[in-house]
């Protein structure tokens, strides 16, 4: 307990921790700016979308309506029929989205979706496919019963969707490469300085020099983890309005299901949690093992952009630790991995960690 | 002199940096190698996929016979007629397939590329009308795809590997696909070089560049820091000699430097190289897509607006691209380099003077304005010389000659605030 206590003030002296949160706090501040002067481009952007389908679709009732007055066709009137009613629609999704009438927005944005599949039933043209307007359906059906309006998932400022945006941006290989360069010097420090030198005199077991480190190292590396979810959650929720039920904001999943926000957190959370597991297991055999920073440097992005590429070629599979780095995207993609994945990621720890225990008990310290 | 050849023996004597440059070295040449499996295995699905489809047509001829036979049975000359066209074009169609596996399986592109281009022409004339789950393919990415395989065609290069199911269609910035269109048009367009020159192009994008160089900075460029640490002061020693603090800081910045370019030099020679592990470093004539923007609105600069139907676009050889890209990664390592310098003689940790210097690198790219004097923009070295940021920005002047001037001027102020921060630092060193 003494040595632990040891560790962790050793830790905590150095001005890489200061960093580190400074960091931290620096770049959720800016997001969370970034986010906040771009809410009217959200507004902007909606509109001028469907601007663009409001465009397409009057342009092929025009023609449509030329080409009544020369042939005149059952299909042809059902399709143009069909446009005029899609077109009166749009219109009254725009003014809605223009006056910030969220429920009549998501109402709206059904009603075009429905009538864009019957218009496509009918050949007429609308740049949207079946899946994607009945996804809209279904996520604008589920925010109505809940009483959301609709977030634009990289621009929120509501306390879930902007951790989850801040998730994805740091929660993924540069982030942890990054995060873990920092925490490796720990160890290839105290060998570079030659302190460990005194340390390997102590009448201290070898594995329990590890041990501590590697405990030492956790600690702080969840220590940030909840600093950075603390600041995530609480930055948007000091300073805008927190909506009710907003845990429960239906998130789009690649496989066409909902899924709520609050559980994408949860499980999020674990798979960082299981992912730190693994990493500084990770860190702590690469530092006993090669003692020099630039060497371990060298050794820990190449391995986290190996195991990146492995996972986004088509390895991403159950039993490979590497494939959890990337949070975002096994929860999304991959939601039976859940939770047995976190499991996978503590079992690839506990070896590692025996490992490094075990290959540093006899070694002694280079002169 | 000596002191230059001083301090260069003074890096190449750590056994630290062999060993950081070897398994640097040995991580993009496993890199390279995955790559090239990878590319490898999308070359069998794609033959997989003809074998699928070869199947599929034996069936319905099958079918086809048993419903001849029957109709025959029946006396219904009419359908037994329809039928027995439709068996002969499922037999050509099975022809056809087997064809493309032996060609394909061979290398042989040119019957292939043939038939595509006589294929996609069909949507040039008729425009507008190919489509990704209903979203239109624009007409600037079909014509640079037709212009794109005429040139493999007329210079007998083989195309990268990509799904052969929909036209070897070439990605360009006229696309804004949205929902399941874009994660469908992802999957069509993706591309894999099997060459080590259409590795080494596909690679570029991915700011490979900026990152090595980066590395190169973290292993080379700490040649003061590292003699000015809380044990390590064995820069007092240099500060008694009688040498001109001018001649330590200039030994010190071009024997690293020297080394990071030719590090950096290395890392790219070797990804070319690699591609011995799949078919070859490849022809230097592979066809490299060049932007020319559009006319500007007359209205104002806020209505400017990309025109896929009237934009125009080249393609240049590879040989040419690689050149330019090696010409702007010198002058960007020189950049770099002072400013890591710069930034290693306040910071003794290598590691946070590499992360700073990323993020002032990066979000300088990211945050600053795209303009030709902006020397950040330049960073994002694909963009600036395929004319994908003159494009949209509507500015011609962000070019390699407007970039190498920027990053010039950029690199010799961070240079003499080097040499400042050297003579001052140098005060402060305690006796």
């Amino acid at each position: 307990m003494r040595q632990l206590l040891f560790e962790m003030k050793k830790m905590t002296r150095t001005r890489l921790l200061f960093f580190l949160a400074a960091g931290t706090l620096l770049l959720i501040g800016a997001i969370f700016i970034r986010n906040v002067l771009q809410q009217d481009m959200v507004t902007a952007e909606k509109v001028e979308s469907f601007s663009n389908h409001l465009q397409d679709v009057s342009s092929q009732n025009r023609t449509d309506l030329m080409m009544m007055e020369d042939e005149p066709s059952e299909e042809l009137e059902l399709r143009l029929n069909k446009g005029l009613d899609l077109q009166d629609k749009l219109n009254e999704l725009i003014d809605s989205i223009s006056k910030g009438l969220w429920e009549d927005e998501l109402q709206g944005e059904i009603e075009v979706s429905r009538s864009a599949m019957a218009y496509k039933d009918a050949r007429g043209r609308y740049t949207m496919s079946h899946a994607d307007l009945e996804d809209t359906i279904r996520l604008n059906e589920q925010l109505l019963a809940l009483g959301l309006p609709k977030e634009d998932p990289d621009r929120s400022n509501q306390p879930p969707l902007f951790m989850k945006q801040m998730m994805v941006l740091v929660l993924n290989p540069v982030g942890y490469t990054v995060l873990f360069l920092l925490l490796g010097i720990s160890i290839t420090r105290e060998f570079e300085d030659r302190n460990m030198r005194m340390v390997y005199a102590f009448p201290v077991p070898r594995w329990r020099l590890v041990l501590v480190k590697f405990i030492s190292l956790l600690l702080v590396a969840m220590s940030w983890l909840v600093y950075f979810l603390l600041l995530s959650y609480l930055l948007p929720n000091l300073v805008m309005e927190t909506r009710e039920q907003i845990f429960d904001y239906p998130l789009l999943l690649t496989s066409g299901e909902l899924m709520r926000v609050g559980s994408y957190i949860n499980e999020a959370v674990l798979y960082s949690a299981g992912t730190l597991f693994f990493a500084t297991a990770m860190v702590t055999l690469i530092g006993f093992g090669f003692r020099q920073t630039i060497v371990s440097s060298v050794i820990i992005t190449a391995l986290f952009t190996g195991g990146w590429m492995l996972a986004r070629n088509g390895m991403d599979v159950f039993l490979n630790p590497f494939t959890y780095v990337s949070g975002n995207q096994v929860i999304l993609s991959q939601p039976a991995f859940y939770p047995g994945g976190i499991l996978v990621l503590l079992i690839v720890s506990i070896v590692l960690l025996f490992a490094a225990m075990w290959s540093n008990q006899r070694r002694g310290v280079a002169k | 002199m000596r002191q230059f050849t001083f301090e260069l023996k003074k890096l190449m004597k750590k056994k630290s940096i062999w060993i950081a440059t070897s398994l640097s070295l040995l991580s993009i040449l496993t890199f390279s190698y995955y790559h090239f499996s990878v590319a490898d295995s999308m070359r069998a699905g794609n033959i997989k996929k003809k074998e699928t489809t070869i199947s599929q047509y034996h069936l319905y001829i099958e079918d086809a016979e048993a419903e001849k036979a029957a109709a025959e049975k029946q006396g219904d000359e009419e359908a037994a007629a329809a039928l027995e066209g439709h068996i002969e074009r499922f037999k050509q169609s099975i022809e056809n397939q087997e064809r493309f596996i032996v060609d394909y399986t061979n290398r042989n592109w040119e019957p292939i590329l043939a038939e595509v281009i006589v294929d996609l022409d069909v949507f040039l004339t008729d425009r507008g009308s190919l489509g990704v789950e209903d979203q239109l393919v624009q007409s600037f990415t079909l014509r640079a795809t037709m212009e794109e395989l005429q040139w493999l065609e007329k210079n007998r290069v083989d195309p990268v590997v990509q799904t052969t199911s929909f036209f070897l269609l070439h990605p360009t910035i006229y696309d804004q696909f949205t929902g399941r269109a874009q994660t469908a048009w992802e999957q069509l367009t993706a591309r894999y070089g099997d060459t080590g020159f259409t590795y080494f192009y596909s690679l570029v994008p991915k700011f490979l560049i900026p990152i090595i160089i980066l590395f190169g900075c973290f292993l080379f460029a700490n040649s003061v820091s590292s003699e000015n640490g809380k044990k390590k002061r064995s820069m007092q020693l240099h500060f008694v000699q009688p040498v001109p603090r001018t001649t330590i800081f200039l030994t010190k910045y071009f024997s690293g430097l020297i080394i990071t370019i030719a590090f950096v030099g290395m890392m790219l020679g070797a990804i070319i190289l690699s591609g011995e592990f799949g078919n070859g470093i490849g022809s230097a004539k592979y066809p490299v897509l060049i932007y020319e923007g559009g006319e500007p609105n007359p209205y104002g600069s806020e209505y400017n607006a990309l025109n896929p139907d009237k934009d125009q676009f080249h393609f240049i050889p590879v040989s040419k691209y690689v050149k330019e890209v090696l010409l702007l990664g010198v002058i960007l390592t020189f950049v770099v380099y002072s400013l890591y310098f710069l930034l290693a003689l306040a910071i003794r940790n290598p590691i946070i003077t590499a992360l700073v210097t990323g993020a002032i690198l990066f979000g300088g790219m990211k945050v600053i304005p795209t303009v030709a004097y902006n020397p950040f923009t330049y960073v994002d070295m694909h963009r600036v010389l395929n004319g994908e940021l003159a494009a949209i920005a509507f500015n011609p002047d962000i070019s390699l000659q407007s970039g190498a001037v920027a990053l010039g001027i950029l690199g010799c102020f961070l240079f003499l605030m080097g040499l400042l921060g050297f003579y001052a630092k140098s005060k402060r060193v305690a006796a």
